[in-house]
């Protein structure tokens, strides 16, 4: 018993570290020049949450909001110096177009929404 | 080829289904480029060169209805705020209705029977349904928000009450269940539990939306100073129509009392204008023909027509709302840490919860699964992340948002955070210090000329230079009806004078040694010269026919409150230094008038920039005070630059901060406002850090060695709401900020 509970205790802590930090999001779309990418903000999440182009790509990220929640209100690219209000049930397009490669954060004010914009140089 | 966007209102919707049909249907239409069909709010946006009218005719082909999409439907942000804040309270209620007399009944007075009993079986049995329905209905969101964070390898505050709220009805369902077959200390019920900590959590969130509310409140005043109509003159007839539809050049007419709709230039009539709510200037201004109006700002008594010069999102107020809405939404450096502690804060909790149940399963007394259970759910309870986060945004949202009521305009969080760590500050003279329009405040005639005589001559050549003290000398001439007579071989002599020649006599005009180099004699004048310097005036020396024929004082008037703008400054023991282009002996004798002891004069546009960096080496913390032009680039060195008196101008662009009122005493308000905001994120997250890191141990259980304590998880979920609660409301103090003066 004792080493059972211990066991699943210890496999409890290994699993959160792996699905939260080390494992690879699930969602993750590429961008493309002609479509605007919808990233929905539902449930405290940017669905998809990872967004890969390249420099320079000229990109149009359509955030739709279902999250009531006043967190959900604005999305911030703190690096890029963008902020944008998102209207609840209604899209909103970003134009976005990096010069440089990296990866930048998307999050809703507080820091709680979190999403990554990586760009590649090429 | 342009590009529009249609919104369609969808009808005779059934299925998911029908998106995928109506979004093909949309696609086929020649020029669409995308289309995307919004199920739940039964609207479709379009993108592409195309009428919408094909648009409804393809979708109604496809057997559905179709109209425009009125905007006008849409709920306001208010509204929406105000429909989650009545779902915040219903959800409340619902979960207390259930959790209070189950709380009641375990705690101080058993009215419902024991498990023990054969009744009570069955009526724990049901009561366990009706959690769950409280579950579903007042926290369905959250365990949505959780599972849909866990998929998407994400965890949130909705992750940590989920397990919390779910373990405690797991538990208690188990025990329900297999009543008879649990240790008798194992047999606790934590129903109660589960709900009111759901009816706590949500009453805080009501709470914190409404706090939040008002945190934007400055922002929603600017949106509403926007007009919704404009009276155009549109081929001799007066037309009210929407302010989308006014295009550049048209032409507004301007009642009494009208709000005016767009930016322009007034035509004819007259009229004062009350422009507070853009630069916090009381009163109101006069304005006529050729001046500029900006959207926003109140006729008051007269009328005029005005030409549109920016509409739509170029107006200043529109740049003013989209500047704030930046600015609320950055973060200075100051947050930073928090948000990457808020960024790995719930994987940790999680964490923490799962070891804080193995120490008590190892170290702990009887019945271990219980005390595993109940300090676990505290510790996932009592952590708030949201306490955390919400420290920086909040107070930054309100702290620029009170600094734009005030005529401020500050760029972003780290310019706020910056401004009130100042050490030093740098003026620069003309229009900062004075108001940037010299004038003509002495004559002094030489033998056989008159004010009359001197004036003229200056007024003839000067019409002709653009040197700033030429605009001077030839408003003077106008004041007194003086007519610029003709000018030949006229020649600029830059950075001395000008010269010409006037009904066949030769005249000069410039600076002293300009004089002397053409063998003019001016010493009889030093005394006068001495005396212009002593009050700060600079000397135009005019000579006609190789003879002094007199000298010009002109003098910038310095700006009625820039004395006390500085001694504020130097209150708050920062230190301040004048820049100006001006003869030493002109710049001492305004520093003497301004008290201000440190003066760099002579100084050439392009030397303020080194001045900066000198500070600046010297250890200095630098903020320069600029037009917001000319000094661009020692505005953009400085570590806070300051337009100021760009007014509504576009100028607002080139600067951290810019004052909308032409007026000093913005940099101690500005100063001021940074230093109340700065202090109030630092209550905020020490505030935060101390409640986790303090509350997390405690409802670990760390007191119970020594002092037996144990939280309670209903406890947990109250301090967890009340901890951002009391975030937002102390952001919210900073809405009674008030500038001080002395």
């Amino acid at each position: 018993m004792l080493i059972a509970v211990n066991a699943i205790g210890i496999l409890l802590i290994a699993f959160v570290v792996y699905w939260f930090w080390l494992g690879r999001r699930s969602h993750s779309v590429a961008a493309n020049i002609d479509e605007a990418i919808t990233i929905t903000v539902d449930g405290g999440v940017y669905i998809p949450a990872e967004i890969h182009g390249t420099v320079n790509q000229a990109m149009t990220l359509r955030f739709y909001r279902i999250d009531e929640s006043p967190c959900a209100q604005s999305v911030i690219f703190a690096d890029l110096g963008i902020s944008q209000d998102l209207p609840l049930k209604q899209s909103q397009d970003l134009k976005i177009t990096c010069d440089k490669a990296g990866v930048f954060e998307f999050t809703c004010p507080m820091g709680m929404y979190r999403g990554k914009l990586i760009i590649s140089a090429d | 080829m342009t590009t529009h966007h249609h919104q369609l209102a969808l009808g005779n919707m059934s299925c998911a289904s029908c998106v995928k049909t109506i979004e093909s249907a949309l696609t086929d239409v020649p020029g669409v480029h995308s289309a995307s069909v919004n199920f739940a709010e039964k609207t479709a946006t379009v993108c592409g060169n195309v009428d919408i009218n094909a648009l409804i005719k393809a979708v109604q082909d496809a057997g559905y209805d179709a109209s425009p999409f009125d905007e006008s439907q849409a709920d306001t942000q208010e509204q929406q705020e105000e429909a989650y804040i009545k779902q915040a309270y219903w959800r409340t209620i619902v979960a207390a209705i259930v959790g209070v007399p189950l709380f009641v009944s375990g705690t101080f007075w058993p009215f419902i029977p024991p498990l023990s009993d054969g009744l009570g079986r069955i009526l724990w049995a049901f009561i366990s349904l009706i959690v769950l329905f409280v579950l579903w209905f007042s926290a369905g969101h959250m365990y949505k928000g959780a599972w849909k964070a866990f998929k998407a390898r994400s965890a949130n505050m909705d992750t940590l009450i989920a397990i919390g709220t779910g373990s405690a009805w797991l538990y208690s369902l188990g025990v329900v269940i297999m009543y008879y077959h649990l240790p008798h200390l194992a047999q606790h019920l934590y129903f109660d539990t589960a709900a009111l900590v759901i009816a706590f959590i949500n009453f805080g969130a009501a709470l914190e939306a409404r706090a939040r509310g008002k945190t934007s409140q400055a922002i929603r005043r600017l949106i509403g100073l926007q007009a919704k109509t404009a009276r155009v003159i549109r081929n001799g007839e007066e037309l009210d129509i929407p302010i989308e539809d006014v295009i550049l050049d048209d032409h507004i007419r301007i009642r009494p009392g009208d709000k005016i709709p767009v930016d322009g230039t007034i035509l004819e009539g007259e009229s004062s204008v009350d422009e507070a709510m853009l630069t916090g200037e009381p009163i109101a201004v006069s304005k006529r023909a050729g001046d500029d109006v900006s959207a926003g700002t109140i006729n008051r008594n007269g009328s005029f027509i005005f030409q549109a010069t920016r509409v739509g999102k170029d107006t200043a107020l529109a740049h003013i709302i989209d500047m704030v809405r930046q600015a609320q939404n950055s973060k200075p450096s100051i947050g930073r840490l928090a948000d990457s502690i808020s960024a790995v804060f719930v994987p940790i909790v999680l964490i923490v919860a799962v070891v804080t149940a193995l120490a008590w399963f190892n170290l702990g007394p009887s019945p271990k699964v219980i005390y595993m259970l109940v300090t676990s759910m505290t510790v996932l309870l009592i952590a708030c992340p949201c306490a955390l986060g919400l420290g920086t945004p909040m107070a930054i949202m309100v702290g620029v948002g009170k600094a734009a009521e005030f005529g401020i305009l500050i760029r972003n969080g780290d310019a706020l955070q910056t401004a009130g760590k100042l050490t030093a500050v740098v003026l620069d003279k003309t229009g900062t210090i004075t108001e940037g329009k010299p004038s003509v405040t002495e004559i002094i005639t030489g033998r056989g000329f008159s004010e009359a005589d001197v004036l003229a001559y200056a007024s003839s050549l000067e019409a002709l230079s653009e040197h700033p003290l030429a605009a001077a000398i030839v408003d003077a001439a106008k004041a007194k009806a003086l007519s610029a007579a003709t000018v030949t071989d006229f020649q600029a002599v830059t950075g001395f004078g000008v010269q010409g020649t006037i009904e066949g006599k030769s005249v000069l005009v410039g600076k002293g040694k300009f004089l002397l180099q053409q063998q003019i004699a001016i010493d009889a004048f030093d005394n006068a010269v001495t005396g212009f310097a002593d009050n700060g005036q600079t000397p135009v020396f005019v000579a006609v026919d190789n003879a002094l024929a007199g000298i010009i004082g002109i003098a910038d008037p310095i700006k009625p409150d820039s004395v006390a703008a500085i001694r504020q400054l130097q209150r708050l023991g920062i230190s301040v230094t004048m820049l100006t282009g001006d003869n030493q002996q002109t710049a001492l004798a305004v520093a003497k008038q301004i008290g201000i002891t440190n003066v760099v004069a002579e100084v050439l546009p392009q030397d303020k920039l080194s001045q900066i960096e000198t500070l600046q080496q010297q250890g200095e913390t630098v903020g320069m005070v600029g037009d917001g032009i000319n000094d661009a680039p020692a505005l953009a060195k400085a570590n806070v630059g300051f337009a100021i008196g760009a007014g509504t101008d576009v100028a607002i662009e080139s600067a951290d901060i810019t004052l909308m009122r032409d007026t000093l005493l913005g940099v101690p308000d500005a100063i001021g406002v940074s230093t109340a905001t700065v202090r109030n994120i630092k209550q905020n997250l020490v505030g935060a850090f101390l409640y986790n890191t303090l509350g997390i141990p405690i409802a670990a259980g760390i007191l119970y060695p020594l002092l037996g304590i144990l939280l309670s998880p209903i406890f947990a979920g109250a301090a967890m709401a009340l901890s951002s609660l009391t975030v937002v409301t102390n952001a919210n103090r900073l809405r009674f900020f008030r500038p001080r003066r002395q």
